[in-house]
């Protein structure tokens, strides 16, 4: 689906079947059981420090306006400063353009309604000071009986590689982190417990 | 009951800055069934979500923290700033 070498879309078989990690899990789970609909629920609100919301629209190519992220969630982890008060509006704007692009087609199936799951390889397009990461996303579309609407986003981080990564494969380094089992059906059944562990928060 | 009082008879006076801006919030929550953000918003704030905790400071807070969240799709659904919890239009709800 999508036209971006870091963004691999993942089957939904994954998460069915445990492979990517309890909250994920949680988060799908309701999305499928409740048919979208989201109610007050202190299951999802124990989750809701690893979310980000956004609106159900955006411009072409780019993110939606994200309207909430959670203190545990990597956007805030890595771009702390992008919700404070004072901070420029709109918080996306913190994220490089190249890695909105990369990653918007995703926010568009879900704000269709269908469930997005993927994982990503960021290398350098989170900018500088923002580590090359493996990253497993889950976007579900949730509104309410009186039609409130926000599309959900669980980012799992999975791993941090060397940040001496290129874009470029043949200019890697030789003491690069990245391994052949990143994928998290791998990491899951080799370390069930460990696949997680970096987690935020 | 005139326009300026509640249901129990209290008016916008009796409230504080702080009280009222809490209840502007839980109010539009309320209305666009969208509670669950103020839970989202309190737990991120206080590691709970019982509002009926906090003190009229942290209620202030966590509707500052709220604001956008809750009013930014509530306007695309067509709703209009106009009224506090009493029924009166404060201007400042305007440019919301």
């Amino acid at each position: 689906m999508s036209n971006n070498a870091f963004v691999e879309p993942l089957p939904f078989s994954l998460i069915e079947n445990g492979l990517a990690g309890d909250k994920t899990e949680f988060l799908f789970r309701t999305w499928r059981d409740n048919k979208g609909i989201i109610v007050q629920d202190s299951r999802m609100t124990r989750l809701s420090p690893y979310l980000l919301m956004t609106l159900p629209s955006a411009d072409p190519g780019d993110v939606p306006p994200l309207t909430f992220a959670g203190k545990h969630s990597t956007f805030r982890r890595f771009f702390p400063q992008a919700m404070e008060p004072e901070a420029p509006r709109p918080p996306t704007s913190f994220l490089p353009s190249v890695y909105r692009k990369g990653v918007a087609d995703g926010y568009r199936i879900a704000m269709e309604g269908e469930p997005w799951f993927d994982i990503q390889r960021t290398g350098d397009r989170l900018g500088e000071g923002v580590p090359d990461m493996t990253l497993q996303r889950l976007l579900v579309k949730f509104r309410t009986s009186a039609g409130f609407t926000r599309i959900f986003c669980l980012m799992t981080l999975l791993e941090v590689h060397s940040r001496s990564y290129r874009s470029d494969r043949t200019r890697r380094l030789p003491n690069s982190q990245q391994k052949s089992d990143w994928h998290p059906a791998y990491q899951a059944r080799v370390q069930p417990s460990s696949m997680h562990g970096n987690e935020p928060g | 009951m005139t326009s300026g009082e509640n249901a129990a008879g209290m008016s916008e006076e009796d409230y504080t800055k702080e009280q009222l801006e809490f209840l502007e919030i839980f109010e539009i929550a309320a209305r666009y069934d969208c509670l669950f953000l103020l839970d989202f918003h309190c737990f991120d704030l206080f590691d709970h979500d019982q509002t009926s905790l906090l003190s009229d400071g942290e209620r202030a807070q966590l509707a500052a923290a709220a604001r956008y969240d809750i009013y930014a799709e509530a306007m695309q659904k067509g709703f209009l700033p106009k009224s506090s919890p009493f029924g009166g239009v404060r201007e400042q709800q305007r440019v919301c």
